[in-house]
């Protein structure tokens, strides 16, 4: 299973110009995160043949975070486009994970992840 | 339960200005009598309390308002609410309303977020009554709905289009959402837009969205500390940035691109100048990053007049001129339109409108005019 993620936006308009993306295979992890990865992304819903990604929406919401998710597995691509409005509540450890993920990939490890 | 704007369902006005031709309504405009300009340009405000209609009616607004010489527009009246403020603790779920922690009135909770978010509204929305004449958000005493210990450790202040969210941060690179002035104000401001010029949110008119924010946010800000346009700092998030974060704040108003550099964040990416205009399409096409270019204008008009309360009435009179489709050149024209009544009306002090333009000029978004033959000394 492979994982792409990237976000942006909020009241800062953050990473705009350099998106806080993480990209991982749970072939290359380590079996624990592998494991943990794998199941997050299983309990999120997110999985679900034939659900159509959320569009961006055009509603009022401002200065929320727009995340953008892409999982391969299965020989599938599921890709999702949220944003803090629209997020189902299911898929938000998996997003918490992410974020954790890639800030700390970018700090070089010098945040903790959570 | 969600209170829905009283006005909303019972004020679309029978005047239909959308079939009035426009030069009707441009020489109504601009009658002698007062009476005349003031009838054209409120029934031209009712029609544009619904939102479906602005786009409609923006370019006729648009001339109306600004031919009308109006120095001030006051939104349609109608029945009113007592912008109640309502906390709720969402106790890091990713839900609003778990639980009213307190109501408008009532003694604190003991909470410092809960109780912060209840002052600090207070504080704006008193600020908007007080200095804009203006009855919570929509001018109609819209309740305020604060939603504190939002998610996961969220590290976002963030406005839904119905209430506020804030988030608690990571305690390491950002913090005290709930707790900064400039934040909440900045939220509210949304509001504000949403039920004035509902500026569309992508582009130029998301850029001057965020705009309005940030000029609300520094003008109750300041205003709050007793600070003059000369000893502020003109930040906008200097009070939610963690002890991990390197930088000033998130913004600054006085010299966009220069608030942070970080290794998470990366670089300040706002411009100060048309010059360096952001084109490509991360932030709804950089509505964070090109609101730097009307930000450092405002500073300018502020800093020149000696005054931010005065220049952020200006700009309140002309955000409630503009229409969810307005671009950086059609605002600062409106904003010298706007100035100048203003100073007719004696709110302003002479020469104000030159302020404007002349400050829109620096910024690259309009043009100075210069008689031949004259030389210009920087």
């Amino acid at each position: 299973m492979q994982v792409r993620f990237q976000m942006s936006g909020g009241f800062g308009g953050l990473f705009a110009t350099a998106p806080l993306s993480y990209e991982a295979s749970t072939d290359d992890l380590p079996r624990q995160e592998a494991d943990l990865l794998r199941r997050l992304v299983e309990e999120s819903g997110l999985l679900v043949a034939g659900q159509r990604p959320s569009a961006r929406p055009r509603g009022m919401a401002r200065d929320v975070f727009q995340y953008q998710v892409q999982v391969i597995t299965g020989g599938r691509t599921y890709w999702y486009d949220f944003d803090d409005t629209t997020v189902p509540a299911r898929a938000r450890p998996l997003l918490d994970h992410l974020t954790a993920a890639a800030v700390h990939q970018r700090t070089g490890g010098s945040t903790e992840m959570t | 339960m969600i209170r829905q704007p009283a006005h909303v369902s019972h004020t679309r006005h029978r005047a239909r200005c959308d079939f009035i031709p426009p030069f009707i309504i441009d020489n109504l405009a601009r009658d002698d009598r007062e009476e005349i300009r003031a009838a054209v340009l409120a029934t031209a405000h009712q029609a544009m309390a619904s939102r479906t209609r602005r786009s409609e009616l923006e370019v006729t607004i648009d001339q109306v308002a600004a031919s009308a010489g109006l120095a001030e527009i006051s939104a349609a009246p109608g029945p009113t609410g007592e912008a109640n403020r309502e906390v709720y603790d969402c106790h890091q779920k990713w839900e609003k309303r778990v639980e009213l922690v307190r109501r408008e009135g009532a003694d604190p909770t003991g909470d410092a977020d809960a109780d912060s978010a209840y002052d600090l509204v207070g504080v704006t929305r008193d600020f908007l009554k007080k200095e804009l004449g203006r009855n919570s958000i929509d001018n109609q005493g819209l309740d305020l709905n604060l939603n504190v210990h939002y998610g996961v450790k969220y590290m976002n202040a963030a406005w839904d289009g119905e209430e506020m969210v804030f988030g608690d941060g990571d305690g390491k690179l950002f913090i005290g959402f709930a707790r900064s002035l400039d934040v909440i104000a900045h939220e509210l401001g949304h509001g504000v837009t949403q039920y004035t010029a509902n500026l569309n949110y992508e582009g130029q008119s998301g850029a001057l969205n965020e705009h309005f924010s940030d000029v609300l946010g520094t003008v109750v800000t300041q205003a709050h500390n007793g600070e003059t346009a000369a000893t502020a700092d003109w930040l906008i998030g200097d009070e939610i940035m963690g002890p991990d974060l390197q930088g000033e704040a998130l913004r600054s108003m006085r010299a966009p691109g220069t608030a942070y550099d970080d290794p998470l964040m990366r670089t300040d990416p706002q411009p100060a100048h048309m010059d360096l205009y952001y084109r490509g399409d991360a932030d709804n096409r950089g509505v964070h990053i090109n609101s730097g270019i009307p930000n450092r204008a405002f500073y300018l008009v502020a800093t020149e007049l000696g005054d931010t309360l005065a220049a952020g009435r200006l700009w309140y009179q002309g955000l409630q001129r503009l229409t969810p489709t307005a671009d950086f050149v059609t605002a600062a024209e409106v904003l010298v339109n706007t100035a100048r009544a203003m100073t007719k009306a004696g709110q302003l002090p002479k020469g104000a409108a030159q302020i404007v333009r002349s400050a829109f000029s620096e910024v690259g978004i309009l043009k100075l005019e210069v008689a031949p033959g004259v030389r210009r000394y920087r």
